[in-house]
């Protein structure tokens, strides 16, 4: 009962975060969302940045409001750019000091939620985006090595095994600062390199396991061909640690581009988590720029966990939990790869 | 147990393989520095700027890989001919210099006396160059007959042993006599010179050769008499690197040397040969050696991640016994929430935060002034900050295995037979439930070097990391992935070494891993 509150818990604040994330430009813009200026109506600016607005902000719109003109801001009138000089936004102003800046500002007099919650959108977009590409890497050759075996197998694992052992952040950074035009691109491309060996091994263990059991050699004896073997017997069975693998998989993401972008060597982003922190290392004084976004990575990554691991107790009973008293993963069952064969991945 | 970890190393080399092909892989995205600034000395193929990375050779085979004799060859060809490109032809020939003499001077007899003529009024900045004064060299039948003359006169001169001979009397003292000999030889000379660099250990033979170099390159000398210890290495190693880069400039390659040349002088070739004989390259960012660099840095980035591996097993294994002797306790639960929180506290995070605890004054002064120094407190802090999440995963580890372990029936036998608490938890139990987690060590360095480098910035920590931001803000190729290729193969030799002490605890794993490998051979 109480895994599954954790578990509740963890999905609500993935999907508060989500929400916030695709709804960035509703809770804080420089524009609002829906506006008559001069005559003339703009539908949702926020998103669309028109040109007939280029220079004009949310308190430029108040103050130079004609007759009939009326505007909808959104909840918090500051984008996450540096704000116009004739704004007069404080710099570093504590949380709740200055009106319109619930979080404060900070050095630069950028608004502070509006740079949390559109710090969301970047760390969630790159970490699902990645994500979705790794795991497609990993699970088509995991599963080309588990299902074909011999040659396939034997090469796909030379691979795994020469990039397992490099530091992904490292390799980022390198990457990023090698290219000449660093971008989401070439990061998600670099994180994509060495990610997606996780998801081989798991796949090719899970399609080993699964081929040895009974059932799949039934279905061969009956005559059944490899691909429908493996679309409708092996597939089923090796989502499970799929899923559990990516949810882990986005909070590692979410934390290597918050710490790349804390050491300034990310892309530049119109907002993200790592670079507020980075920013923050410049005020020791200011609690708030250290507090909020460390606290939205924290929570965002404690979540993903979370989730990962309820994923693992519901999806697939075979793992079961210590308390039941089935056996575990660890207990180094003979013929099922284990994580003491995570580093010796292959040796035929 | 020999035969395992044998096994486990030979592997290892295909994996090196991969690595370097990696690595390799991520040097090529360095942009390509001919860029239109520097097209005018794009058709001097020599001075090319290109070459310090290799780029302008073919990535894997080089079908002709170019000497200085295939060079002055094809310059003496295109001179001959006249027109547009001799003049290209021609500034080449004269930087090839005197190493490009014994390949063409006796085939000048073969050309026809106007062609002749060209390549020896070609060739006078080359006889300004060794120091011959005599007049009208750029008069097409004085030079040719000046030419001539010299090799007849000095074609015993250009032979190993005579340049050795002359570089080591160089190196031993000063007189105008062995200068000249020396400069008559050119570039002729330039692999015994930059060979003696190597060797010498007084600081004015080192400079006496580098001038004797840079008067035949025209490369700026750089050493002066009065040099420092430091300078007078990164003078001598700024000089390897170049003849590393344009060796093939001034030596001929012989049969043999000409077939490994197809795979040695190419991109690749080059790029990894330079990296397994030690000599990494230069820094661009300061001209500073890399391996030097390296011997300063990575203690300390070793040293941090050593002791924070160290430090989360020290912590994580009692921790994991003692939750799992304990389950489902109160204790166990808030353990397991505290450390499901670790799990997920980021590494920079935890480091800024125990900064400004800690060491409120260190904060302010890395920030802002952003040198680094190494202090007690922020190493110390910084093993702690980095173990945070290796401790958190490491002990969730040792729990799980433990309770395997705790249910097994030579557990219960243990303790129906009445073996002490203690001894049945760490000796019969903690054995076994200790090795999946051992094997994890190795999975768990990446992870460190990555977080090594965040928390060497948050403290100010003189290590690889440190340098490695410097590097980028510099554009510093070189160190950049020299950094990527050793600290993977270090957390190659990490994984290799787990596999082996996995084999060496368990029996079991040492039979899986050689009858896997025995099926293979079947």
């Amino acid at each position: 009962m109480k895994r599954d509150r954790l578990a509740r818990a963890a999905t609500m604040v993935l999907a508060v975060t989500l929400l916030i994330a695709l709804a960035a430009d509703f809770l804080a813009s420089d524009l609002p969302v829906l506006c008559r200026v001069s005559g003339q109506l703009y539908v949702l600016p926020n998103v669309t940045h028109p040109a007939g607005l280029a220079g004009y902000d949310c308190t430029r719109i108040s103050a130079s409001e004609g007759p009939g003109d009326w505007s909808v801001r959104p909840l918090v009138h500051f984008g996450p750019y540096e704000g116009t000089a004739e704004d007069g936004a404080p710099a570093a102003a504590p949380p709740l000091s200055v009106a319109g800046h619930p979080l404060g500002t900070d050095e630069h007099g950028r608004d502070v939620f509006a740079r949390l919650v559109h710090g969301a959108r970047t760390s969630l977009g790159i970490g699902l985006i990645a994500v979705l590409g790794f795991v497609a890497i990993g699970v088509t050759l995991g599963g080309l090595a588990g299902f074909y075996g011999g040659v396939t197998d034997a090469l796909i694992g030379r691979v795994v095994e020469t990039l397992t052992p490099f530091p992904t952040l490292i390799l980022v950074l390198v990457v990023q600062a090698l290219v000449p035009h660093p971008s989401i691109v070439s990061m998600l491309v670099a994180i994509g390199l060495t990610r997606w060996t996780e998801v081989a091994r798991i796949v090719r263990a899970e399609v080993l396991l699964i081929t040895s059991q009974d059932y799949v050699m039934a279905a061969r004896a009956l005559g059944v061909r490899p691909f429908r073997v493996l679309v409708r017997h092996v597939a089923p069975n090796a989502a499970a640690p799929v899923l559990v693998t990516a949810a882990f998989g986005v909070a590692q993401v979410v934390l290597i581009e918050s710490s790349l972008q804390f050491l300034r060597v990310g892309f530049s982003a119109s907002a993200s988590w790592g670079e507020m922190l980075s920013e923050a290392r410049g005020l020791p004084g200011a609690y708030w720029l250290l507090l909020f976004p460390g606290l939205a990575i924290f929570l965002v990554v404690m979540a993903l966990h979370a989730i990962g691991e309820a994923l693992r107790d519901a999806l697939d009973p075979r793992l079961g939990r210590p308390a039941d008293g089935l056996p575990s993963r660890t207990a180094l069952p003979q013929d099922s790869p284990t994580q003491a064969d995570a580093g010796t991945f292959l040796h035929k | 147990m020999l035969r395992v970890a044998l096994r486990r190393i030979l592997w290892a080399i295909p994996t090196l393989f991969g690595i370097s092909l990696v690595v390799f892989f991520v040097t090529t995205l360095i942009p390509d520095p001919a860029s239109a600034a520097h097209e005018a000395e794009r058709r001097d193929p020599l001075s090319d700027p290109r070459r310090a990375q290799f780029k302008d050779l073919p990535r894997f085979l080089n079908p002709h890989p170019a000497d200085v004799r295939s060079r002055a060859e094809a310059d003496v060809v295109l001179i001959a001919a006249g027109g547009a490109p001799a003049e290209s032809a021609a500034r080449e020939l004269v930087q090839l210099g005197g190493a490009a003499l014994p390949y063409i001077l006796p085939q000048l007899d073969n050309l026809g006396p106007g062609a002749r003529a060209r390549v020896a009024v070609a060739l006078a900045p080359v006889a300004q160059r060794m120091g011959f004064t005599e007049t009208g060299l750029d008069e097409p039948g004085e030079a040719s007959r000046f030419w001539e003359r010299f090799w007849e006169d000095r074609a015993v001169d250009f032979t190993p042993p005579a340049v050795h001979r002359a570089v080591h009397r160089l190196t031993q003292q000063e007189t105008a006599l062995r200068e000249r000999d020396l400069l008559e030889l050119d570039t002729y000379a330039l692999s015994d010179l930059i060979l003696a660099m190597g060797d010498v250990t007084d600081r004015h033979a080192l400079a006496r050769l580098t001038e004797m170099a840079s008067h035949v390159t025209g490369r700026p000398s750089l050493a002066m008499e009065d040099a420092t210890l430091d300078d007078a290495r990164r003078v001598r190693a700024d000089w390897q690197e170049w003849w590393y880069v344009h060796r093939e400039d001034y030596v001929a390659f012989d049969g043999t040397e000409r077939v490994i040349a197809r795979l040695a002088d190419t991109r690749y070739g080059k790029w990894v040969l330079r990296g397994a004989s030690g000599r990494l390259g230069v820094s661009s960012r300061d001209g500073e050696p890399i391996l030097d660099k390296l011997e300063a840095r990575a203690p300390l980035t070793l040293a941090l991640t050593g002791l924070s591996l160290l430090l989360s097993y020290a912590l994580a294994v009692p921790l994991g016994v003692f939750t799992a002797f304990r389950r489902g306790e109160s204790v166990d639960l808030v353990l397991a929430v505290i450390l499901f929180a670790l799990y997920a506290l980021p590494t920079f995070w935890a480091a800024e935060i125990l900064a400004r605890i800690f060491a409120p004054s260190l904060v302010l002064t890395t920030a802002t002034a952003g040198a680094p120094a190494f202090s007690q407190t922020s190493f110390i802090l910084g093993v702690v900050a980095l173990s945070v999440g290796s401790v958190a995963v490491l002990s969730r580890y040792e729990r799980a295995s433990m309770l395997d372990v705790l249910r097994q029936d030579y557990i219960r036998t243990a303790r129906a037979k009445g073996v002490p608490l203690g001894r049945l938890l760490v000796v019969h139990a903690l054995r076994n439930a200790l090795m999946p987690v051992v094997t994890l060590a190795g999975l768990q360095l990446p992870a460190l070097f990555g977080g090594a480098f965040v928390v060497e910035e948050v403290f100010g920590l003189p290590g690889m990391g440190y340098e490695t931001l410097r590097a980028v803000e510099a554009h510093d190729a070189t160190w950049l992935t020299t950094t990527l290729l050793v600290l993977s193969v270090i957390a190659m030799l990490g994984l290799i070494a787990t596999d082996v002490a996995a084999g060496a605890l368990d029996p079991r794993v040492r039979d899986t891993m050689l009858a896997r490998a025995g099926g293979s051979r079947s």
